[in-house]
């Protein structure tokens, strides 16, 4: 019997040591970061992520980020309000502080921004599926633009917002550089200047290989710091006194309300800079001809639009390869051809365009 | 058109039948029980065509229980359990069918032109058609329990310890079969032609057969071992008990990996003469989310008792005071569940929208970054429960028990609310964060009484009251402290504006234009008239926006829950009743449907309901509405979560009552049966509350959902 006993205890005690281990797994299906960056597709998939935020200039103008809307070249139809096009809302005054907004930047592009930080801290070369140093800077310096770009897009549309280029934020970072404040406007133009300068000596002006296009050049660059300088030199940004008293928590005024002429000298320097290196990189205005040789002024700004790259449209410089315009067709082509005839023209859009006699509709 | 009425039927059927056997010899004993439930939906269907969508479930269940004493001291069982199931429905889910019947406008269309076309406004939906033309769905699932357990007893090593091995394994499978279709359906009607028929052109082309589609097989198993020591043993006035527990619990659903849980648990009480008890518990858990360091849990308690009507000097009153104990126990409970994150401690890997590359943009990569952060210093949430209780027994018949706990919560898993998307997390961090302290009372009561051979009644009633304060959460210091914290309230606080009631033309300069005099503020949520919502500026900032939103009524879930019922038996006949309620549970009616509203989506959304009448109009520019003016619009100022649209949903609820008859035995011996009872059951006929628009108990903001049934059942009990 005594010995019985024993038994029974080495068999609970082997039973519990044998069960120690049990909730020692880690799932090894799971994809890290390690996995990601060694592994030339799953690395692409992580570049694709942070180039996701490219704005759509059709759908996405249209649409989730509403810019034609906000500015005065359309209006959709008020009855779409009801599925969601919360930028009907914001035309006709129906919204205050706490609405939202589809495309939300400021929400979004700090996210792609830190997805480009994670991408500059891990990217590394991967012999076995040969990617070289080289393609790794190179996708270092895609992921720079990037953040540059994305800096811009949200001053274009905040001013002055948290602004940490550098790297990414661990979760346990202090409070104040979690809770940053938000940065005078004119470090962060001066810092994207800089950043999209150095980038153009660095990126490319264009990739020979064809799946390469839409990656970020030196153009692209060039052509961001060329509009970025002249929105800067504008009376919106370029002593604003409607903007004196605007100061961070630190007491920090957000923008510069001494206006300074010498940011037009800078603007105008900066698109120098673009039509030089776009000429000698082989851009140039895209036209069509008239029979008798002659330019066609019309057809010319038209297929500017429709055109691409390699059926010889050289005019443009930063590609964002695919849009969305199955819908943008369908929301604006007239009811009985298919279309939904939603998006309707404001006059000032009209007034813009010279009509066939050299004025205006609205002069004439 | 009453769409509610369209979906659905008057009533519907189900039917039960329960057939058990249990018997043995001295080594071994069983019982099997076998039962059938069929059950019909009412959601409706259209007889004219061949096949049916009503909602339909069949199941068949089956177990068995067998103990045998393989010695004198070993017992070993055997239970298996399992049914099978079978259920048929609409292709689509319930809710959304509630859901479009109760936010389509009667006037839309007809459900079915009396020519056999089916309308539809474009981009809308037919509820009738949704239900009763588009296909079914039939499912097929079935479960496995089992359970093999062994008992030692092992007098013969030490007087009163005991072992016991447990394994079981359970098991469910499912899988489903759509046949569905889209019928023709046709713009509503705008006139009729010259020869008198309908004026019809089609909208959408549907096809005259069921498609097919199998839906994927799925199912999960568990396997859970458990292996205790027990041991109890009197010596004299004293008593001494102890356990030691370990057990591991595996459960596979088709996930990355099985979950899996383990622990031991053990508790050692000592008791001198049934009159004082004294008991200490532990139990250590690990769990797979945490790192390793984090992922063991220790959580003690004790509990101690007297007994006091067990005392010499209260032996006088034992008539009378039966029983009377005082009890009172502390200790820490833990829980792992991080609300579906599994390893928090790993970083988990995202999907976000993809790029494409390329001349022909034809270079496509699937976006990704980063997922879930891990924090490797997450560990268990904890509970400090603390109770005192008293049981009293009065005259053999009547038990009192009262208790009071109260809970302290403490290092509660939550993302954290105040870290700014400016950083660029992609989902918010977890961490454990927040205190919530919670107390209140539990009483019960029950009590028996046989007045005489032929007439007995039994009573029993419970009450819960529970009031939890959140003490510490992550909230942004801004919040802090102003009428926007929820700091200080509840759990679940319901917020939004207060409502002042509805706009009069007093308060305009100018009706037309929506300009409000100067001294009232102004409302930021869009255009206001005469007849809508007009709300507190609770921060005083001179306008009204979501900064004026604060704590408004109390919470959805009860504060109170409170049950009484009797059983009463009068020589063959029985009577029994139960009723159920709750109060303190307020809602934000209207909350999540914007189309609640009558008219709200531009005509073709917006139900009208029996109470369209009670609203603000010009012509009736009355206060005590239920309606502010209506708009054939969102009209974002009404549709505010505020005080306006705040409901008590208290309720009390005849949950069953039933009514028996017992065969006499004379006829009985005649039949060759045991015993034989007749009976009558009702469920849920009786409901008291101030909310009428739907039944509470869906605990829906809007009511879109399957309703809680009155239901009527007959039945017969035979014993052989």
């Amino acid at each position: 019997m005594r010995y019985l006993k024993y038994l029974i205890i080495a068999v609970f005690i082997l039973g519990l040591s044998a069960c120690s281990d049990y909730l020692d797994k880690e799932p090894d299906d799971q994809l890290t970061l390690e996995m990601v960056f060694d592994d030339k597709t799953r690395t692409e998939d992580w570049l694709a992520g942070i180039y996701n935020a490219i704005p759509d200039p059709y759908w996405g103008f249209a649409r989730h980020i509403g810019y034609d809307a906000f500015s005065d070249d359309l209006a959709p139809s008020t009855g779409w309000e009801q599925f969601g096009w919360d930028v009907i809302s914001k035309q006709t005054g129906n919204w205050n502080p706490t609405s939202s907004w589809d495309a939300d930047f400021w929400a979004d592009l700090p996210r792609r921004i830190r997805s480009a930080q994670i991408f500059i801290e891990n990217v590394r070369p991967n012999a076995a599926q040969r990617v070289t140093q080289d393609d790794v800077d190179n996708m270092k310096y895609e992921a720079r633009f990037l953040i540059a770009y994305y800096y811009w897009l949200m001053v274009e549309a905040y001013g002055p917002v948290p602004f940490s280029p550098e790297e990414s934020l661990p979760v346990d970072a202090p409070e104040e550089e979690l809770m940053a404040v938000r940065k005078p406007v004119d470090d962060i133009i001066d810092w994207i200047d800089q950043e999209l300068l150095e980038l153009s000596e660095l990126l490319p002006a264009a990739y020979s290989d064809n799946n390469m296009y839409g990656r970020a050049t030196s153009i692209m660059s060039l052509a961001v710091r060329a509009r970025m300088m002249l929105f800067a030199a504008s009376p919106l940004l370029n002593g604003n006194p409607d903007y004196e008293d605007f100061v961070n928590a630190e007491g920090e005024a957000l923008f510069n309300s001494t206006y300074d002429p010498e940011k037009w000298v800078r603007a105008k320097e900066a698109s120098e800079d673009l039509l030089t290196a776009a000429h000698s990189a082989g851009h140039d205005l895209y036209y069509e001809y008239n029979d008798d040789g002659t330019i066609d002024p019309f057809l010319s700004y038209q297929n500017m639009m429709f055109t691409r790259a390699n059926d010889g449209n050289a005019e443009i410089l930063f590609a964002r390869p695919s849009v969305e315009t199955w819908e943008y067709d369908r929301h604006a082509q007239p009811r009985g051809t298919g279309g939904n005839g939603g998006l309707g023209v404001t006059q000032s859009l009209v007034d813009a365009f010279f009509m066939k006699i050299w004025i205006t509709y609205r002069s004439s | 058109m009453d769409w509610l009425e369209s979906i659905t039927r008057d009533y519907a059927t189900n039917e039960r039948f329960n057939l058990s056997v249990s018997g043995g010899n001295p080594i071994l004993r069983y019982s099997l029980v076998g039962s059938y439930y069929g059950e019909q939906g009412i959601i409706d269907r259209d007889k004219s065509q061949d096949w049916s969508s009503t909602m339909r479930l069949q199941r068949y269940n089956m177990r068995s229980n067998v103990d045998i004493d393989l010695t004198e001291t070993t017992l070993f069982r055997v239970n298996v359990g399992g049914y099978l199931q079978d259920d048929r429905r609409p292709p689509q889910s319930i809710d959304h069918l509630f859901n479009m019947a109760f936010e389509t406008p009667p006037y839309v269309h007809p459900e079915q032109y009396s020519s056999g076309e089916v309308p539809v406004t474009p981009e809308r939906s037919n509820p009738w058609a949704l239900a009763t033309q588009t296909g079914y769905q039939r499912g097929s699932s079935s479960r496995l329990e089992t359970l093999f357990e062994i008992e030692q007893e092992l007098d013969f090593i030490l007087q009163g310890l005991e072992t016991r091995f447990k394994f079981s394994f359970d098991r469910y499978s499912a899988n489903s079969v759509t046949r569905s279709k889209s019928p023709d359906y046709y713009m509503p009607a705008i006139g009729r032609t010259d020869d008198g028929e309908l004026d019809l052109t089609i909208y959408q082309y549907g096809q005259q057969f069921l498609d097919h589609s199998t839906g994927s097989e799925w199912g999960d198993r568990s396997v859970y071992v458990e292996g205790s020591a027990m041991y109890q043993r009197n010596f004299g006035l004293h008593n001494v008990e102890g356990l030691f527990l370990y057990n591991q619990r595996h459960y596979d659903n088709g996930d990355m990996l099985p979950y899996r849980n383990q622990g031991i648990a053990g508790r050692a009480s000592y008791g001198y003469a049934n009159r004082y008890i004294a008991e200490f518990n532990f139990g250590y858990n690990g769990s797979e989310n945490f790192a390793e360091g984090r992922r063991f849990g220790f959580f003690p308690s004790i509990a101690v008792g007297w007994v006091m009507s067990e005392e010499e000097f209260m032996y006088p009153l034992s008539s009378t005071l039966s029983n009377l104990k005082f009890k009172a126990s502390h200790g820490l409970v833990g829980n792992d569940d991080i609300g579906g994150r599994r390893f928090a401690y790993i970083t988990t890997i995202g999907e976000t929208g993809g790029y494409n590359w390329g001349v022909n943009a034809d270079y496509h990569r699937a976006g990704r970054w980063e997922g879930d952060y891990g924090v490797p210093n997450l560990t268990w949430e904890t509970v400090a429960k603390t109770n005192v209780g008293i049981e009293i027994e009065l005259w053999h018949s009547i038990n009192i028990q009262a208790d009071y706990f109260q809970e302290q919560r403490r290092d509660i898993f939550m993302q954290r609310q105040t870290i700014p998307s400016s950083t660029g997390f992609i989902t918010s961090p977890w961490a454990n964060y927040g205190k919530v302290d919670n107390q209140g009372v539990d009483i019960s009561l029950d009590g028996n009484r046989r007045f005489s051979d032929d007439f007995s009644i039994s009573v029993r009633g419970t009450f819960t009251y529970a009031v939890n304060e959140i003490v510490e959460q992550d909230e942004p210091s801004t919040i802090v402290g102003t009428h926007r914290s929820s700091t200080g309230h509840p759990v679940g606080q319901l917020f939004g504006l207060v409502a002042e009631g509805l706009f009069t033309e007093d308060d305009f300069i100018d009706v037309d234009n929506g300009i409000l005099h100067p001294d009232i503020p102004d409302h930021t949520f869009g255009p206001v008239r005469p007849g809508d919502i007009k709300y507190k500026d609770v921060n005083e900032d001179g306008v009204i926006t979501d900064l004026d939103r604060t704590a408004i009524g109390g919470t959805v879930d009860p504060q109170i829950v409170y049950g009484f019922g009797a059983n009463m038996q009068y020589k063959n006949f029985d009577f029994g009743f139960f009723f159920q309620g709750n109060a303190r549970t307020d809602r934000i009616i209207r909350e999540g449907s914007s189309y609640l509203i009558p008219g709200a989506g531009g005509g073709a959304l917006g139900n009208f309901y029996s109470n369209v009448d009670d609203r603000w109009t010009p012509e009736n520019p009355n206060q005590d509405v239920f309606w502010p003016r209506l708009a054939d619009y969102v009209h974002s100022n009404n549709t505010q979560a505020s005080t306006w649209w705040l409901r008590d949903m208290s309720l009390l609820r005849l949950k069953n009552v039933e009514i028996g008859y017992n065969i006499p035995e004379e006829i009985l011996d005649r039949a060759g049966s045991k015993s034989a009872r007749i009976f009558i059951r009702g469920e849920n006929l009786l409901t008291f509350t101030d909310f009428d628009l739907w039944d509470p108990e869906v605990g829906t903001n809007h009511g879109f959902r399957y309703p809680i049934m009155k239901s009527y059942a007959f039945g017969v009990n035979v014993t052989f």
